[in-house]
């Protein structure tokens, strides 16, 4: 959950609209984001988003982490997928 | 060799050309085993009239010299590599002390292909710095590629330079693949995906 009190409000904010998602390929995909309030305010991240889950096949359990670089607005938001090392 | 041929005649001479300047490189994997848990895949490259096999590590591929020195010239700072259902990789093509690498962009062939080790990369230069990819597995078979509609773009940001100074030829080509930035986690924090983060289409 991007959750908006403590980490969206201080880096994307409510009226953002788009982001690109720069994976740890250096692949960029260009995302959208909504603003939700229920349950309790939220920011939901769409569009390449979902084309990356399948272009990385990512499965439910993988951890990745999400990342800004700075506090203010961004227009970037980083992404690292930390699965167990395959051979 | 003329690209476009036009006359019968210089359609024969360059199917000669293919046919008859053919050949074949290895590349020393010494230093792979070193590093546990990397993966590597073993890449082929049909040129038009060369067979190179070369070796990838971690995300970076070194082009052999036989192939810079004939096709070097054709290649930008930018290479797009083309798979059979038209799903595109754009790769940075870095030079360094007169050696060519591909650089960023060329990691997300791993996930895409799910490749693993003993894996097989056909690339078919056919100019304007263009490649027909092809993955083989361990055994030499073809991996059917992932059929999206429309097909996939892997697109890289072009505007970045790499800060990294080299002094002269890195040793392994790990560190020439792409690695976050640690300030672009300055502010960060991490999720499991949920079943609905990967199915909905969105990261809730």
């Amino acid at each position: 959950m991007l959750i908006y009190k403590g980490l969206c409000d201080v880096t994307i904010g409510k009226k953002t609209t788009s982001l690109i998602l720069l994976d740890d390929c250096g692949n960029m995909w260009n995302c959208i984001t909504i603003f939700g309030s229920r349950p309790h305010h939220h920011i939901k991240l769409g569009g390449g988003w979902k084309r990356m889950v399948d272009a990385r096949r990512l499965e439910e359990g993988v951890l990745v982490k999400v990342g800004f670089r700075h506090a203010g607005k961004n227009d970037t938001i980083y992404i690292e997928v930390k699965r167990p090392s395959v051979v | 060799m003329d690209p476009n041929p036009i006359t019968d005649l210089d359609k024969f001479v360059n199917r000669l050309r293919v046919q008859y300047r053919t050949l074949s490189l290895e590349f020393r994997v010494t230093d792979v085993s070193v590093i546990a848990g990397s993966y590597y895949i073993f890449v082929v490259i049909y040129c038009k009239y060369y067979l190179i096999s070369a070796f990838y590590l971690q995300g970076a591929l070194m082009l052999p010299k036989a192939f810079v020195d004939a096709f070097g010239s054709q290649l930008g700072d930018f290479a797009t590599f083309i798979d059979p259902n038209n799903n595109q990789f754009d790769v940075m093509v870095e030079r360094i002390c007169g050696v060519v690498f591909l650089t960023t962009g060329f990691n997300a062939i791993r996930d895409f292909y799910n490749v693993r080790l003993g894996g097989t990369i056909v690339m078919v230069f056919t100019g304007n710095g263009q490649f027909g990819i092809n993955i083989l597995d361990r055994a030499g078979r073809v991996v059917n590629p992932p059929f999206f509609i429309p097909p996939m773009k892997f697109e890289i940001q072009k505007t970045i330079v790499p800060a990294f100074v080299y002094q002269g030829v890195p040793v392994t080509t790990e560190i020439l693949s792409f690695h976050h930035d640690d300030m672009n986690f300055q502010i960060s924090w991490e999720k499991l995906l949920t079943g609905y983060d990967v199915s909905s289409g969105f990261l809730v």
